[in-house]
């Protein structure tokens, strides 16, 4: 199939917050909803993103609508920021372009028991007691070695390794999405190529827009939520973002080849390449799923070794009874088999989100006991030196996007445009104004991450918030920021 | 045709199109255009080569087995690819030498972090005065 071609009269906006692309070609299964306010969806059509929500559409076994996410921007098949759920029960198929190359990227944010004015002239300090303990920045390794014993249980058991190697403590596990560690997991679809990129990682942050960012919490506007998180104004935290590393990204690569066979073999004709897909059922589509999972495993082991790197360097700035404690690990990369209520009746399905985040609210059973009451913590990163906010899933998520949220601002100008709009002169001395401090890999990749190259977080989370999907709970402030 | 190739924009990543008087050459091509991504503008050399032999079902597959080659070189063994030498014989089997060196994490330190070649945007396109290609790159 070709390209697909969506003319101006496929799409019209429901309300504020929501634009429908309708099912306009008959390779698509579902209609496609747009999470843009008017000043987010003119760029949606600027790029390919309108266009690849209705590519996604065209998935078999297609579940309602095909998702976009506030944030979202072109991506390859999928958008980043697309969320589309398939019949897991049924023939239903799964994509890894639908997950992405760095499966398992996500966020996790710890807050310290400090406030962020007690680092003051220790800032530098701590920024500079972490960038030596987390390997950033191009190139292999530089992370823990993995012997194949080791990395088998890795892949397996994920954050829990971890913490059973000692690079955790209680109670992290709990506040990890799944757990740290999905049971669909099955390494023996993980090929040697992807071990072999992965062996020297676990515990490295990578590069492009991974990051860790040291903030300092700045308005609370849900006291309740706030308070069972333990984010109060002035209070030090640190969000981690980073994902599989170079494993994930060979999974996926040597899935996506795979599945070009099968996608044909199988009688599926879709509109981008990077689609390839398999029905759950099928052994390419169960061999995709246990590689995801154990990938996923891997990149929650990794960002657990990060968590017990920054624990040390506080400790080491602050003093020994200076501590981190994790509020919560989520993905933004991932396909995860949920039951959800379609048409009045309970239905397994998987659900993709590539480049979203999940957002379960208050009472659902799978939103830890601590945050039970008030929903799943959701963390929406801004770009370098704008702000961060902290929500909470609703009700109105588990309806309209299977729980879902987006996952960060977004971007909006290409990696050579803003090189040719910027140099680190400029991005260094707009972040010394708001007193933030840096440590990054490359020059190069400190100049495409300045917040101009992204989209307006706080008219991403207004959208969120806007359309009933999530609450807002707080805002962080950033004080230091590591770049890979 | 001449060889060549230039680096294209993507919102959040990056296309190389490259091209050259046969398949072999604009593959060539590509792969030093991906040297420049992964290590800087005039940051590689050429130092030592490797034998590589490749199959694909079709050309683009070749072309995306031929650049994941190199990211895994670089990933896996530490070795930075910045140009090749190849040949695709009448059955489509790719073979040749990649040229490169050690990767160096001072002279290299302004490449990007590839995640992977995308199939996505996959161009391989035969023309009267050569071959062009265009792939994306996710960073």
């Amino acid at each position: 199939m070709k390209p697909l071609h969506l003319p101006p009269s496929a799409t019209h906006r429901l309300d504020r917050w929501r634009v429908r692309i309708e099912p306009i070609h008959e390779a698509m299964r579902g209609p496609g909803i747009a999470f843009a306010s008017d000043r987010l969806w003119p760029a949606m059509q600027a790029d390919e993103t309108a266009t690849q929500i209705a590519a996604v559409a065209c998935l078999p076994g297609l579940v309602g609508a095909s998702l976009a996410m506030p944030d979202a921007h072109q991506g390859y098949g999928f958008p980043i920021g697309g969320v589309a759920a398939t019949d897991a029960a049924g023939e239903g198929v799964i994509s890894p372009g639908g997950v992405g190359f760095d499966i398992n990227c996500g966020v996790r944010l710890l807050v310290a028991n400090r406030a962020a004015g007690k680092l003051k002239r220790r800032k530098e300090a701590l920024l500079a007691a972490i960038f030596a303990r987390v390997p950033v920045g191009v190139g292999h390794g530089g992370g823990l070695e993995l012997s194949a014993r080791d990395m088998e249980a890795v892949l397996a058991r994920g954050a829990a390794w971890a913490v059973a190697q000692g690079y955790g403590e209680d109670g992290d596990l709990e506040c990890c999405e799944a757990g740290g560690a999905m049971r669909e997991a099955d390494p023996e679809h993980v090929s040697e190529r992807a071990r072999a990129r992965g062996a020297s990682q676990l515990g490295t942050l990578g590069s492009g827009n991974h990051f860790v960012e040291l903030q300092a919490v700045d308005q609370i506007f849900d006291a309740t939520a706030a308070a069972a998180m333990g984010l109060e104004e002035g209070g030090l935290t640190a969000l981690v973002h980073t994902g599989s590393r170079g494993l994930g990204h060979q999974v996926c690569t040597d899935h996506v080849a795979a599945l070009q066979q099968a996608t044909k073999r199988y009688g599926f004709d879709l509109p981008d390449r990077q689609l390839a897909c398999a029905p759950l059922s099928s052994p390419e589509g169960r061999a995709y799923l246990g590689a995801m999972a154990a990938s996923a495993n891997f990149a929650w082991a990794n960002r657990q070794l990060i968590t017990h790197a920054l624990r040390q360097a506080l400790a080491e700035v602050l003093g020994d009874d200076a501590h981190f404690r994790l509020v919560y690990d989520l993905a933004h990369n991932v396909a995860k088999l949920e039951r959800h209520q379609v048409g009045g009746r309970e239905r397994l399905l998987c659900v993709h989100r590539k480049g979203a985040t999940r957002a379960f609210p208050a009472g659902h059973p799978e939103v830890p006991e601590r945050y039970r009451a008030v929903g799943q913590p959701v963390f929406i990163p801004g770009s370098m030196g704008t702000a961060s906010y902290v929500l909470v899933g609703t009700p109105e998520a588990l309806t309209e996007t299977w729980g879902s949220v987006c996952h960060g601002a977004g971007r909006a100008r290409s990696r050579t445009a803003t090189r040719k709009r910027l140099d680190a002169r400029q991005v260094l001395a707009a972040l010394a104004a708001k007193d933030i401090a840096v440590q990054a890999g490359s020059q190069r990749g400190l100049v495409e991450e300045a917040p101009e190259a992204y989209k307006d977080v706080d008219e991403v989370v207004e959208t969120v918030v806007g359309a009933g999907l999530a609450r807002r709970v707080a805002r962080l402030r950033p004080i230091a920021v590591i770049k890979g | 045709m001449t060889g060549g190739f230039r680096l294209l924009s993507h919102t959040a990543d990056l296309g190389i199109e490259s091209w050259g008087p046969d398949l072999g050459g604009a593959l060539a091509q590509a792969v030093r255009a991906f040297g420049v991504v992964l290590a800087g503008e005039g940051a590689g050399r050429v130092a030592e080569e490797r034998r590589v032999g490749l199959t694909g079902d079709d050309e683009e597959a070749l072309l995306v087995a031929l650049l994941q080659e190199a990211l895994y070189l670089l990933e896996a063994e530490g070795w930075l690819t910045v140009g090749a030498a190849l040949s695709i014989d009448d059955a489509g089997a790719l073979t040749g030498v990649l040229l490169g060196e050690p990767f160096d994490e001072v002279r290299h330190a302004e490449g990007h972090a590839v995640k992977a070649v995308t199939w996505h945007g996959l161009l391989v396109e035969h023309g009267a005065k050569g071959v062009r290609v265009e792939v994306f790159l996710d960073v």
